[in-house]
C-alpha cells in the first residue's frame, strides 16, 4: 500500500521550488508540490474514528485521484471503513464504518478541535 | 542480570569501567538494579496544544495531557496478547531525528523574497522562525538526551539516526552548526557581522516578512504576531549549547543537504553570491509571470529559475550585508567530509560515512549497531534536480546484496533514508550518466522480500506518519515505515523508537514523540531556551504551513507497532541483550560525567 500517490504525498515544507534545467529528462522528473489535502483527510478521519472508539485492524490509507480523496481500512472485526472527500467539496469529508456514516462535515473543524487544548 | 553468569557480569563491568573511565561500583549498581524508566518528559507525559487567542489570530500554546501508546495491529491482523508487557525484553532503543533544517538566516544564498511571489508555493523560502533553528536544535538534542533511558523498558539509548535535511541550504556553516548540535560543541549561530543581524527581518522593504522589532506594517503583524525587541540580536549572539547526544549518531543525506533550496543543481552564480555582500530583499517582479503556469508543468519554474540564475549578479533588489567566507555552498562530497570533523564522543567519526565513502564518492553506507541490528543508510536524493527522491540502480543492487548478507548474518534490519514511500518518485536523470532510478514500489517489494527488515525510518514531509507494509498473498508480517516530523515547522517534534521482543512470536516497535525541551509557553525569555520556545510559538501560527494538520493523528505519534517476529529473534540470547545494555549504560554514564 506504499504508493507515491497514496496518503502522505504531503511534500509541504521540504521542497521550496520545483522545476529546473533545460534537460527534458530532468524536467520530466519534477512534479508540483501537493498532497496536503490527502494528509489532512487521513489525519482527520483517524481522529473521527478514534473519537468513536473504533478499533482498527487496518488504519485507513488514502489516495487522491483528480480532486477526490478516498481512504479505505477495516475494523478489528473486519468491517470496512470508508472515507471520502469529494473534489466538489474538498473541505468536507464523510467517514463511514460499514453502512453507518459516523461523520460528515468539514475536515478543518476536526483538525482544529484535536490540535487545541480541551 | 539473569542472562549473564556472575563471572561474565563482573568481567563485563570491569571491562566497561576501564573503557569508559567510570567507577565499577557505580556501573555495577546501575546494571544490577531493576530497570527504571526515565524521569524526563516525553509526550507520554505532556503534549503541547493550541490555547486561546493572544492577539488577532495569533494563538498561544499551552501544556496538555500526555498520550499513551496506542497499539497498531495492521501487520499482525489480530489483537495483541494482553500479557505481553510482562515478558518483554528490549532489543534496541534509538532516537530518530530528521529535517532539523539548521538555517543561516543571514546568508545571501537564501532567496526569501520568493515567498512574496507565491506564499503557498514558496512557503519554505521564509519562515518567521528562520533565525531560531539552532536554538530549537539544541533543545531537541537536550530532549533526546533526557530520554536516554527508555520510558517503556528502562533500556539505555543505543544510537541516534538523523535522516537528512540537517542543513537547509547546502551550506558549510549550517552543516557545521548541525554537527556541533549533535556533538555538543558550543557555538554562536551567527555569520557576517558580529552580534548584528543583517537580513530580511530587519529591513523595512520586506512587508512579507516578520519583523519582530516592529511587526506593525507586515503581514505577520496583521495576523497578530508579537513585537519582540531584541529577538534577532539575541538569535545571533546567544551561545548555543546542546549538551550533545549521549549515544553514537548516524546521518544520511537529505535533499537540502545536496541540492540548492532542496531542489536545484547548484549554479556557480549562487556559489559566488553566497559569499558576497549583496542579499535580496525583493523578488524580481517579472518572476511572477513565470509561475503562472507552474502547476501545469515545470516549464514556468524552469523559466523562473533561469531568470533568477541569470540575474543574481545584477544586484537589483539587494541590500548590502557583511560577507562571510564560512557561508560556502557545499559540494556533494563535502557533506560526508564534514562528518569526519567531529568530537571523539559520542562518535562514530564519520557518523555512518566511512573513509571508503570519501574515496569512492559513494554516498550510502551500512553499519552494525549493537549485536542484533544492521542499519542501511541510503541516499535517496536525486543529485540532478527535484525535491523528491529515488534509489539509483547501483545503490539498489548494493542494498539487495546487503539485505541478503544481513539475513545470513542473523541480523534484524532497519533502513534509513530521507525520502519516504510517498515521495520516492523522482525521475530526473543526467543524460550523460543514465542510470535506472528505482522508485517506491520496487524498494518496498525488495524490503518485503527480506523477513529480517522490521523498520524504515525517514522524514522529508515534516509530518509524523506511520505506514504498515504488509506482505501480499497471505504471507505473514511485513515492516513498519516510520516518518518523523521536523524541527523547523510546527510541532517541532522528533521521536524515539524501541524494538521490543514480546517473547510470544511478536515484536513491538514503540514510537514516542518528543517535543523539544523548551517550555510550551514563551515567557519573554531571550536565552537560547527561550528562543526555542518562541520558535515553536511562531511556527504554530505560521498559517502558510497549515500547523494544525502537522500534529498528525494519534496513530502516527505514540504507538506500539506490532508485527510477527522474524525467526532470527529466537536466536538472540538474554546474555547478549544484557551485555549490549551494559555497554550502552556505560556510555550513557560516561556522557553524564562529561565523557
Amino acid at each position: 500500500m506504499s504508493k507515491a500517490h497514496l496518503v502522505g504525498a504531503a511534500l509541504l515544507g521540504a521542497p521550496l521550488l520545483l522545476g529546473v534545467s533545460a534537460c527534458g529528462s530532468q524536467i520530466a522528473g519534477l512534479k508540483p508540490v501537493g498532497g496536503d489535502t490527502v494528509y489532512k483527510v487521513r489525519v482527520a478521519a483517524i481522529d473521527v474514528l478514534l473519537d468513536a472508539n473504533v478499533v482498527m485492524k487496518s488504519v485507513p490509507s488514502c489516495k487522491q485521484e483528480a480532486a477526490e480523496v478516498t481512504c479505505t481500512g477495516s475494523t478489528l472485526d473486519g468491517v470496512p471503513i470508508t472515507v471520502t472527500s469529494p473534489g466538489s467539496r474538498a473541505d468536507d469529508m464523510s467517514v463511514a464504518v460499514g453502512d453507518k456514516t459516523i461523520y460528515q462535515g468539514p475536515v478543518m473543524e476536526i483538525l482544529n478541535k484535536h490540535a487545541s487544548a480541551p | 542480570m539473569s542472562g549473564l553468569s556472575r563471572r561474565s557480569f563482573l568481567g563485563t563491568v570491569a571491562a566497561l569501567s576501564a573503557a569508559w573511565g567510570i567507577p565499577g561500583t557505580a556501573l555495577g549498581a546501575q546494571l544490577a538494579a531493576t530497570p527504571t524508566t526515565s524521569e524526563a518528559l516525553s509526550t507520554l507525559d505532556r503534549t503541547i496544544r493550541f490555547g486561546p487567542v493572544q492577539r488577532g489570530s495569533f494563538r498561544r500554546l499551552v501544556a496538555a495531557a500526555g498520550e499513551k501508546h496506542v497499539a497498531r495491529v495492521d501487520l499482525l491482523g489480530r489483537p495483541a496478547d494482553a500479557g505481553r508487557s510482562s515478558r518483554r525484553r528490549s532489543l534496541f532503543y534509538c532516537a530518530h531525528l530528521s529535517d532539523i533544517h539548521v538555517i543561516d538566516a543571514q546568508s545571501p544564498a537564501r532567496l526569501e523574497p520568493l515567498v512574496a511571489i507565491s506564499p503557498s508555493l514558496f512557503q519554505g523560502a521564509f519562515r518567521p522562525q528562520d533565525a531560531l533553528t539552532t536554538h530549537v536544535g539544541a533543545e531537541m538534542v537536550r530532549s533526546v538526551a533526557g530520554l536516554r533511558i527508555s520510558q517503556v523498558t528502562g533500556a539505555p539509548l543505543a544510537a541516534a539516526f538523523v535522516t537528512g535535511d540537517s542543513a537547509d541550504q547546502v551550506s558549510q556553516l549550517e552543516t557545521r552548526w548541525y554537527i556541533n548540535l549533535m556533538d555538543g560543541t558550543p557555538f554562536v549561530a551567527n555569520s557576517g557581522a558580529p552580534s548584528i543581524y543583517e537580513g530580511v527581518q530587519a529591513w523595512q522593504e520586506t512587508p512579507w516578512a516578520y519583523h519582530p522589532a516592529d511587526p506593525t506594517n507586515d503581514v505577520y503583524g496583521n495576523y497578530g504576531f508579537p513585537q519582540v525587541p531584541g529577538l534577532l540580536e539575541a538569535a545571533v549572539s546567544v551561545r548555543v549549547s546542546s549538551g550533545g547526544l549521549p549515544t553514537p549518531w548516524y546521518s544520511v543525506y537529505g535533499n537540502h543537504d545536496t541540492l540548492y533550496m532542496g531542489t536545484f543543481g547548484i549554479p556557480a552564480g549562487i556559489k559566488e553570491f553566497a559569499l558576497g555582500r549583496h542579499k535580496y530583499f525583493s523578488g524580481p517582479g517579472v518572476a511572477l509571470n513565470y509561475v503562472q503556469d507552474w502547476a501545469a508543468d515545470a516549464a514556468g519554474l524552469t523559466r523562473l529559475w533561469n531568470f533568477v540564475s541569470a540575474n543574481v549578479g545584477t544586484m537589483l533588489g539587494t541590500k548590502t550585508v557583511t560577507p562571510d567566507p564560512a557561508r560556502k555552498i557545499l559540494e556533494q562530497e563535502d557533506f560526508m567530509r564534514a562528518h569526519f570533523e567531529t568530537t571523539p564522543h559520542p562518535g562514530p567519526v564519520g557518523h555512518g560515512f566511512t573513509k571508503e565513502n570519501l574515496t569512492t564518492g559513494k554516498t550510502y553506507w551500512s553499519a552494525d549497531v549493537g549485536p542484533f541490528i544492521r542499519i542501511f543508510g541510503l541516499d535517496t536524493c536525486n543529485q540532478v534536480a527535484g525535491p523528491d527522491g529515488a534509489v539509483p540502480e547501483k545503490q539498489f543492487m548494493w542494498l539487495r546484496d546487503g539485505l541478503t548478507q544481513a539475513e545470513r548474518d542473523g541480523r534484524l534490519v532497519m533502513v534509513l533514508s530521507h525520502h519516504n514511500s510517498f515521495t520516492l518518485e523522482n525521475t530526473a536523470e543526467l543524460p550523460t550518466q543514465p542510470q535506472r532510478l528505482v522508485h517506491a514500489d520496487e524498494l518496498v517489494s525488495l524490503l518485503l522480500s527480506h523477513p529480517n527488515v522490521v523498520a524504515w525510518l525517514n522524514g522529508h514531509t515534516h509530518n509524523s506518519t506511520i505506514t504498515p507494509h504488509a506482505r501480499s498473498s497471505g504471507a505473514p508480517g511485513g515492516f513498519w515505515e516510520i516518518t518523523t516530523a521536523s524541527c523547523v515547522d510546527f510541532p517541532q517534534q522528533q521521536q524515539v523508537v524501541e524494538i521490543v521482543d514480546n517473547r510470544d512470536g511478536t515484536l513491538s516497535l514503540f514510537t514516542t514523540v518528543l517535543d523539544h525541551d523548551a517550555p510550551p509557553e514563551w515567557n519573554g525569555d531571550l536565552t537560547s531556551t527561550g528562543l526555542a520556545s518562541l520558535s515553536r510559538q511562531l511556527a504554530a501560527n505560521d498559517w502558510r504551513a497549515t500547523p494544525v494538520m502537522r500534529i498528525g493523528s494519534p496513530l502516527d505519534r505514540n504507538t506500539e507497532l506490532l508485527l510477527p517476529a522474524p525467526p532470527v529473534v529466537t536466536s538472540f540470547t538474554d546474555a547478549q541483550v544484557q551485555s549490549s545494555h551494559a555497554a550502552d549504560f556505560a556510555r550513557v554514564m560516561s556522557w553524564e560525567r562529561g565523557w
